[in-house]
């Protein structure tokens, strides 16, 4: 016996969310806000 | 500057930024013709000229006519949500840049960021929203972004068997 199977597979679109950190709290900046 | 390798080296999806304050912050802030500057560089340590750096054209994610920032803590992130999200490709370094001019009002009210001593030039910095020259530094703040990872509807796949 034959079988023919077709099979379609759909992946809609999927969100992943996330926090990226980069570098520490080593210092205190000299200047306000941002340096 | 942001590496690819900081940025976990694959495509992202940044919808948000902040910068973590001092504790020794003021709770408030006023910064006029705030903006917020999201692109590429092709460095790996900043030159002093400011347009140099850019790769391409930045893209502005934020910007504010007199940014009004209240209730800061030291050690709670200020964060900055983008109108529209910036899609970072992961083929070279991520570079932005933040711009506010004075003067501050009230003149006491000042907010720091901690920063972080990085093995390169990672940074820009000049006293002046206008200039165009700067120095360049290794004290790097300490900065977060919020991503989203998508995965497209490219991911069809079809598979046809016999047996």
């Amino acid at each position: 016996m034959k079988y023919t199977a077709l099979i379609a597979l759909l992946l809609t679109s999927i969100s992943f969310s996330g926090e990226i950190e980069v570098g520490e709290s080593q210092f205190e900046s000299l200047n306000p806000f941002c340096h | 500057m942001v590496t690819i390798d900081d940025m976990g080296g694959v495509p992202v999806e940044i919808t948000a930024f902040a910068f973590m304050p001092s504790e020794y912050s003021q709770k408030t802030g006023s910064y006029y013709e705030f903006s917020l500057e999201f692109g590429y560089t092709g460095f790996d340590e900043l030159t002093e000229v400011f347009a140099s750096n850019w790769l391409y054209t930045p893209t502005e994610v934020y910007s504010d006519p007199q940014l009004e920032l209240t209730n800061v803590v030291g050690g709670e992130w200020i964060l900055f949500e983008f109108d529209e999200s910036f899609m970072y490709d992961a083929s070279v370094n991520l570079l932005l840049e933040i711009s506010w001019n004075g003067p501050i009002d009230p003149p006491d009210s000042r907010i720091y960021a901690m920063s972080w001593e990085d093995s390169k030039g990672g940074a820009l910095v000049v006293s002046d929203a206008d200039a165009t020259k700067g120095y360049v530094t290794t004290m790097v703040p300490h900065m977060l972004f919020v991503t989203s990872m998508s995965l497209e509807p490219n991911t069809f796949a079809g598979i046809k068997s016999s047996f």
